[in-house]
């Protein structure tokens, strides 16, 4: 039997020799792989079950805890208690990572004391140095899950650590260390924007922007700094913010930017002008009209029919003329806002009279 | 002929064929299994990265990119009011349907008017595309149905009305859900993420996967047990579709190199897709015809690009259980293919296209269209030798062992990709059923896919275009009856 297999394994005709191993290699790795999966199986059946165990446990306890302040007033017995028995748990990984995912689910449902005590359990059981622990040793999703942890639980001293990671190659690293730095350090940390190399991607802004809904407007801060960045990605940005929060510390700056190289920065910074009503910057508009393409000039027009005025009118006029479909309806659009309307005698072609009508439908159906 | 046989030059013409065609099955399976391992890197790392994202900032937002859905509807009378209802329902912010008549000859347009209380509307389309003649644009008096819009227009196949569709969408991205098709809730939530990742890299497609729903519990359009199919012709498919979306799509994705995004679901950057010239009308593998049109003309204009592929599975849909009906849906995907690669014979190492000219179209070229045709080849081969007793037995068997081998490997790798990142499959006698499948496999159904393209290829040779439509079975179940929540 030996022989017979060792005479195919080590057969001098290439066919029959790697044909052979590959048969052998193929059907041990399906083997090996069969078992994993009953494996990972059994494993993943048991670990479902402790979690569910564990979760159950601690989510009683901790509701227990945050609404039964009597009981379990900080720095005494009963608390003290919890905090030991939870320290315990903590040494144990299921435990610890179940734990963890109860506080942290909880604080997010919770607001005001409640909320408050959940971070001073937190810190007071000492979970934090688990996070520290897998941010300086852990693979790179671990530390993006402690950063998120830490965010959420204010650990503040942990603020270095996670300032770190904030221009790191790794998205997923960078921009929860971006996020967590908001979250724990507020509103002022978003100023290592303006010193960022990498693009931040609008997933990224969106997640910051509703981050920043939680903040009272009176702290929120001018973002005009932002607009002197050199990573366009963060100009955008901050335009958006300046778009958001209506600030209209210096709209010049942002006209300025309507020249900008990149594209998405002029679109951006007209629509944060749009955003603020900033009227004198119509005059403006036609030139910025002229020395766009047709990817722009759509955008130029639909600002003009909401800054601009009646002297727009014979500018708009000559673009209804045009045979371009989006500028047309761009014009015909803007006319309408500036409450025209289409003379009897117009000498429109019968096409571009039915985008009037279909534009004028559009905005007053 | 028996002189012929034995001499000198038949057995070098022998020889030389066995050798040539045993390294290409070496290399067509070493490619797979490369494929697999990437695969394996790819998928965990998106499973990682995705514990970090929460859908729901997208969901809240007040600046998330708008969609529209393309649907397109040919003598649907009997289910489009149910389906377009569905598809309303669908978890996203800024969203709008647009549901294109493509001149049906049943009542689906007088249905429709009468649903959702529908007028006719003034409405200019920009032929941004050229297309059949719009006869109609309605919308809705009731504010309800605000985001509906209903295009009436010639018929001109589905292709057609898809390029309706991206004239008439004023959004920046556009998808298309194909017939028969259940969406997660969250589907187009998770396919528009990458869209929103993207920085220096333009996102110009997005692809899910795609399951099987076959003998699925599905309630009020949603699926709320995934079991293994009962038929063993839809078994066999979902194997193929695990190993194919799992394993095939997400290595392709992460070696920039994909090719297709399915029909039934994908999300396509609107802009894009209309520069590059929309859909084409003269293929039946219009999906991956725009794919490959749309990566051409970004590397024509120079600008950086990306086509994503989300490995979760987002849509599940319901795979013929008939022979018959298998061996046309599979014939018309080998036309299909055809058509694409001949359209775009361009690319093939062609060193401006980089990956997708030197690696993916020579890929599909060699290992997707013509593996079928030297596999049958072989079979007539090896008959012919075994008829005039010219045959090596035991090398015939050794082969046919390593061939049986590598199918249960990559089928068991699959199911190994798929149990430890989804899970799709809770009970044990499942994932029992479709390891058991994987082992009967390549006796059954290979073989037929085999043949299944074969004929597409002398089908192609004898320019058939039709789409031989498949009858489903919908997902009525008694005592629950559902239907679908797409149109097409």
């Amino acid at each position: 039997m030996k022989e017979w297999l060792l005479g195919y394994l080590f057969n001098e005709y290439p066919p029959i020799w790697i044909s052979s191993w590959g048969i052998l290699c193929l059907l041990t790795g399906s083997v090996v792989i069969l078992l994993v999966i009953l494996r990972s199986r059994l494993i993943k059946t048991r670990k479902i079950q402790l979690q569910e165990k564990f979760r159950e446990e601690y989510e009683a306890l901790l509701t227990e805890f945050v609404f039964d302040e009597e009981e379990y007033e900080v720095g005494e017995e009963k608390y003290n208690a919890l905090v030991f028995r939870l320290q315990r748990a903590a040494k144990n990984d299921i435990r610890r990572e179940v734990l963890v995912a109860t506080i942290l689910f909880l604080h997010h449902d919770f607001k005001g004391a409640p909320e408050k005590r959940l971070v001073r359990l937190y810190q007071d059981v000492g979970l934090e140095k688990y996070a520290f622990r897998a941010i300086r040793y852990g693979s790179w999703y671990e530390k993006a899950f402690e950063f998120t942890e830490l965010g959420q639980m204010q650990v503040n001293h942990g603020l270095p650590l996670v300032l770190n990671y904030i221009g790191h190659y790794s998205t997923v690293l960078r921009e929860e260390a971006q996020f967590a730095a908001v979250r724990m350090g507020g509103v002022k940390n978003l100023e290592y924007l303006s010193e960022l190399n990498r693009s931040v991607s609008d997933w990224q802004q969106t997640r910051i922007m509703q981050e920043l809904d939680q903040f009272p407007l009176e702290d929120i801060p001018s973002f005009y700094y932002l607009l002197d960045a050199k990573n366009d990605s963060i100009i955008v940005f901050g335009l958006k913010l300046i778009s958001k929060y209506r600030q209209l510390d210096n709209p010049d700056k942002m006209v300025g930017l309507l020249w900008h190289e990149n594209l998405d920065v002029g679109v951006a910074a007209l629509s944060a002008l749009v955003a603020i009503d900033h009227f004198p910057v119509a005059d403006d508009l036609p030139n910025l009209f002229y020395s766009h393409d047709e990817q722009f000039q759509p955008e130029v027009i639909r600002a003009i029919g909401l800054l601009g005025n009646d002297s727009h009118i014979p500018f708009l006029e000559e673009l209804l003329q045009r045979n371009d479909y989006d500028l047309v309806m761009a014009a015909t659009k803007a006319l309408i806002r500036l409450g025209y309307t289409l003379p009897a005698n117009t000498t429109l072609s019968s096409y571009n009279k039915e985008i009037y009508k279909h534009a004028r439908y559009e905005l007053i159906p | 002929m028996s002189s012929f046989l034995s001499s000198d030059v038949a057995r070098f013409l022998v020889n030389f064929y066995e050798t040539a065609v045993f390294y290409y099955a070496v290399t067509i399976m070493s490619s797979y299994i490369l494929l697999a391992f990437i695969s394996l890197i790819a998928v965990k790392k998106y499973v990682h990265k995705n514990t970090f994202t929460n859908y729901d900032s997208l969901l809240t937002s007040t600046i998330t990119p708008g969609v529209s859905i393309l649907a397109p509807a040919y003598n649907e009378g009997v289910t489009i009011v149910e389906n377009i209802r569905s598809l309303l329902s669908i978890h996203y912010p800024n969203l709008d349907l647009i549901v294109v008549n493509d001149g049906s000859k049943d009542d689906t347009m007088s249905k429709v008017i009468e649903a959702f209380s529908l007028v006719k509307i003034p409405f200019v389309v920009n032929y941004q595309i050229e297309t059949k003649e719009v006869l109609g644009v309605y919308k809705s008096t009731n504010k309800a149905f605000d985001n509906l819009i209903v295009v009436d227009k010639m018929n001109g196949g589905k292709a057609d009305a898809l390029n309706v569709g991206l004239n008439i969408s004023q959004q920046p991205y556009v998808t298309c859900i194909d017939a028969d098709c259940i969406l997660e809730q969250d589907a187009l939530l998770k396919l528009m993420k990458p869209f929103e990742d993207q920085t220096d890299t333009k996102v110009i497609a997005t692809g899910g996967v795609v399951r099987i729903v076959n003998s699925c519990r599905i309630e009020s359009g949603k699926l709320l047990k995934v079991v293994a199919p009962k038929s063993w012709v839809a078994r066999f498919q979902a194997v193929e579709y695990i190993r194919a979306f799992l394993l095939g799509r997400m290595a392709w994705t992460f070696l920039d190199g994909l090719l297709i995004i399915s029909g039934a679901l994908g999300i396509f950057d609107r802009r894009i897709t209309i520069a590059a010239g929309g859909y084409n009308h003269k293929t039946v593998g219009e999906d991956m015809e725009l794919v490959v049109r749309m990566r051409r003309y970004m590397h024509k204009t120079r600008q950086k690009y990306q086509v994503a592929f989300v490995p979760d599975p987002l849509c599940w849909t319901e795979v013929p259980e008939q022979w018959d009906a298998l061996q046309k849906q599979r014939n018309r995907w080998t036309r299909g293919t055809i058509e694409t690669l001949r359209m775009h014979r361009g690319v093939f190492f062609n060193p401006k296209y980089r990956k997708i000219g030197l690696i993916s179209y020579p890929f599909w070229f060699f290992f997707e269209w013509m593996a079928p045709i030297i596999e049958f080849l072989g079979i007539v081969y090896t008959i012919f030798l075994a008829v005039f007793g010219l045959i090596n037995w035991q090398f015939f068997f050794l082969m046919c062992a390593l061939v049986y081998s590598f199918a249960i490997f990559f089928s068991v790798f699959a199911l190994l990709l798929e149990e430890v990142t989804y899970h799709a499959y809770g009970r044990k006698r499942d994932i029992s059923v479709l390891l058991l499948t994987a082992m009967i496999e390549p006796f059954v159904f290979h073989p037929f896919v085999v043949y299944a393209a074969i004929r597409g290829n002398i089908d192609y040779i004898r320019g058939k275009k039709s789409w031989d439509k498949l009858v489903r079975k919908g997902f009525a179940q008694p005592p629950v009856t559902q239907k679908t929540n797409s149109i097409a």
